[in-house]
């Protein structure tokens, strides 16, 4: 299997990164750590969790954790993130040095591990100086208890700011970006890609799948199967299953018996082989969601199929909003 | 009138600033000469040019308007970028053709200096600091005052921002971007940026090339001479959708009893980090319709009313079609 650089570092990783979102919440232990073993045996060595994940707070990086005791946390490159509430302390949250320093130790405890291989900013701290945030960064990379840091779900702006104070300030830099990119939404083609080109950053973009809509999961907009993520009735829901990502999966659905793979392969496919991705983040509840994505870490995306796909939703375009919970990105497409 | 801060300078300008892309010199001289005297009368002091609007005469029509006196107080932007021939290197972002572009634009405003000097647009390949270099040369020589962008992605304002603090040189303080109501979307990047880093937007396109003035009644049926059924980059932008929406837009402008084009201004001036929209009238009478924005006032509970018709960070007309780096394809 290809392994590939993260991002502008020695590290190398597996071409899909297994996401611990659901575990902790639709996935319970004993699934969730058969699920990462699986991943692991075939070569998967790339992990991503948070600490804002799990019914339970940090049940998803204790699961983690569990999964890697036994001698396999050393072969595993492992990511976490900090950011989101902890509790109702105003300052169990955010991007101060006070907070990263705290949640920091409480995830090396939950993941049973004395060290992170990439430490996230799960959301843009827009009122926080970011000197403030990557000064905290940098005193753990030297500590020895981050080896890398990288950020979700940024303006391409701040990234290029925090790039900036880096250089300036002689602090660790981002090597990762995760942002949302599906074959709905390629809206980070007009600003975040073009960056990541040039500084060189890796990419691990979240929900590949679209929340399922490519994987054809929701046949229409009214009906929604009970036991998806999108029955839950998020408050994202709205702006993400909509008339024009119905039609556009039928349509990429075409492609994908053409190519005789499943419409998730293909989705899988299509994010892992455009430019400065270096691996999606796929998030299975259960085995057999594993199972469909595996076999994608060998496969290839050719050019023709590529160019079919740009016919049905164009370069930089989306039909369906996964910015929606960005906090920074206003823009609605159904106007 | 309410004279405004260009960025983090010094210097005043007026909400408003005159854009002279539509000037070209040949019958309609001496109307585009008058429009400018008149812009200045009505208390305009800003006015905006490049160097290959019509070949340069826009800027030597600008010149020659400014040549009996009127100089001084005006705050005159020029830009560079666009190719002035076939010559390979007689176009760009480099040292070497910035250096020319100027005397020749110098020459044509018919002055010892330009008040704002802009990249027509950003070039990927070309390293900033090899450009934002011979700007500050530019600056130190006393030829330009300021330097600013236009159409640039927000991320590489940034980026030009931090080069200019790490090597010291004079940083840019304006963008000048494509922003009206019918196009919305830096709203999402390039103005948080813009508040944090007090630099001007100067939006182009304003009234929306016309749709936002009422111009356009079907997206089938192009008036004749319109610059919609003469450039397909802008009859792209004339759909159902965009149309749909100046309509409701219509309504809010009847009921504050202005045009709809004043009101197009009027709402974009008072955006956060927006500085003065830039209008390009082509005739007098258009300049007459917009001049009375310069002593109107907005109401705030406005802003509530057309966020429902085209929401912050929202488009229902592509105004970033004209350059490389925006894909993204709207659906009609």
């Amino acid at each position: 299997m290809e392994y590939r650089l993260l991002g502008r570092s020695g590290v190398f990783v597996s071409p899909l990164c297994l996401g611990a979102m659901n575990f902790g919440e639709c996935t319970e232990e004993p699934e969730a750590i058969r699920i990462i073993h699986k991943a692991l045996d075939t070569g998967i060595n790339f992990i991503d969790t948070s600490n804002s994940y799990g019914d339970v707070l940090g049940d998803s990086e204790r699961m983690v954790g569990n999964a890697l005791q036994d001698g396999k946390r050393d072969k595993v490159v492992l990511a976490s993130k900090f950011y989101f509430p902890q509790s109702d302390d105003p300052n169990d949250q955010g991007a101060s040095r006070r907070h990263i320093l705290q949640a920091l130790d409480e995830s090396l405890r939950r993941l049973k591990t004395d060290w992170i291989d990439l430490y996230q900013i799960h959301r843009p701290a827009m009122d926080t100086p970011q000197d403030e945030t990557l000064r905290a960064l940098d005193d753990l990379v030297r500590q020895g208890k981050v080896r890398y840091i990288g950020c979700t779900t940024y303006p391409t702006w701040m990234v290029m700011e925090a790039l900036a104070i880096s250089d300036k300030c002689n602090l660790a830099r981002f090597i990762t970006v995760q942002p949302p990119y599906n074959f709905l939404d390629r809206r980070i083609e007009n600003e975040l890609v073009p960056l990541a080109l040039r500084y060189n950053l890796g990419l691990i973009p979240w929900s590949p799948l679209a929340m399922g809509i490519l994987a054809g999961r929701y046949k229409s907009v009214d009906s929604i199967p009970e036991g998806t993520r999108l029955g839950g009735g998020g408050p994202f829901v709205k702006g993400r299953l909509t008339e024009k990502s119905i039609q556009a999966y039928e349509k990429f659905a075409v492609v994908a018996q053409d190519l005789d793979i499943t419409p998730s392969q293909l989705a899988l496919l299509w994010v892992k082989d455009q430019p400065t991705i270096v691996s999606p983040i796929i998030g299975p509840r259960t085995e057999a969601h594993l199972d469909y994505a595996l076999p994608v870490l060998d496969m290839h995306l050719d050019p023709e199929s590529s160019e079919r796909l740009d016919q049905i939703v164009p370069p930089g375009s989306a039909v369906s909003d996964f910015h929606n919970s960005s906090r920074w990105m206003k823009m609605k497409l159904d106007v | 009138m309410e004279y405004k801060l260009l960025g983090k300078t010094g210097v005043k300008v007026s909400p408003l600033c005159l854009g002279a892309l539509n000037f070209g010199g040949g019958e309609a001289e001496d109307e585009q000469i008058r429009m400018v005297h008149k812009a200045l009368d009505a208390g305009i002091n800003f006015i905006d040019t490049a160097n290959r609007y019509r070949g340069g005469e826009s800027e030597k029509i600008v010149g020659k308007a400014l040549a009996t006196g009127k100089r001084e107080k005006v705050v005159l932007a020029t830009k560079f970028h666009g190719p002035m021939s076939d010559d390979p290197n007689d176009q760009g972002v480099s040292r070497r053709h910035i250096l020319q572009a100027v005397e020749d634009s110098l020459d044509r405003l018919q002055t010892d200096w330009i008040d704002l000097y802009q990249i027509h647009r950003p070039i990927f390949e070309v390293p900033q600091d090899e450009t934002l270099r011979a700007l500050d040369d530019l600056v130190r020589q006393g030829k330009v005052r300021y330097i600013g962008s236009s159409s640039f992605p927000a991320w590489m304002v940034m980026e030009a921002l931090a080069i200019s603090e790490r090597y010291n040189l004079a940083s840019l303080v304006t963008e000048q971007p494509p922003y009206n109501l019918l196009d919305r979307r830096v709203e999402n990047e390039l103005v948080p940026m813009a508040l944090r880093y007090h630099l001007s937007l100067l939006p182009w396109s304003p009234l929306a090339n016309g749709i936002l003035a009422g111009r356009y009644e079907s997206a089938d049926q192009l008036p004749e001479g319109s610059r919609a059924s003469r450039l397909g980059f802008i009859s792209t932008r004339v759909t159902s959708r965009s149309l749909k929406a100046y309509q409701e837009f219509a309504l809010v402008a009847q009921d504050l009893d202005v045009t709809p084009a004043q009101l197009a201004l009027l709402w974009l001036l008072n955006q956060p980090a927006v500085t003065a929209p830039i209008i390009g009238p082509r005739t007098e009478a258009h300049l007459d319709d917009l001049l009375p924005v310069l002593e109107m006032e907005l109401d705030p509970s406005i802003s509530d009313r057309m966020d429902q018709i085209v929401p912050p960070g929202s488009a229902v007309a592509d105004f970033h079609n004209t350059h490389g780096w925006m894909k993204m394809k709207l659906y009609p």
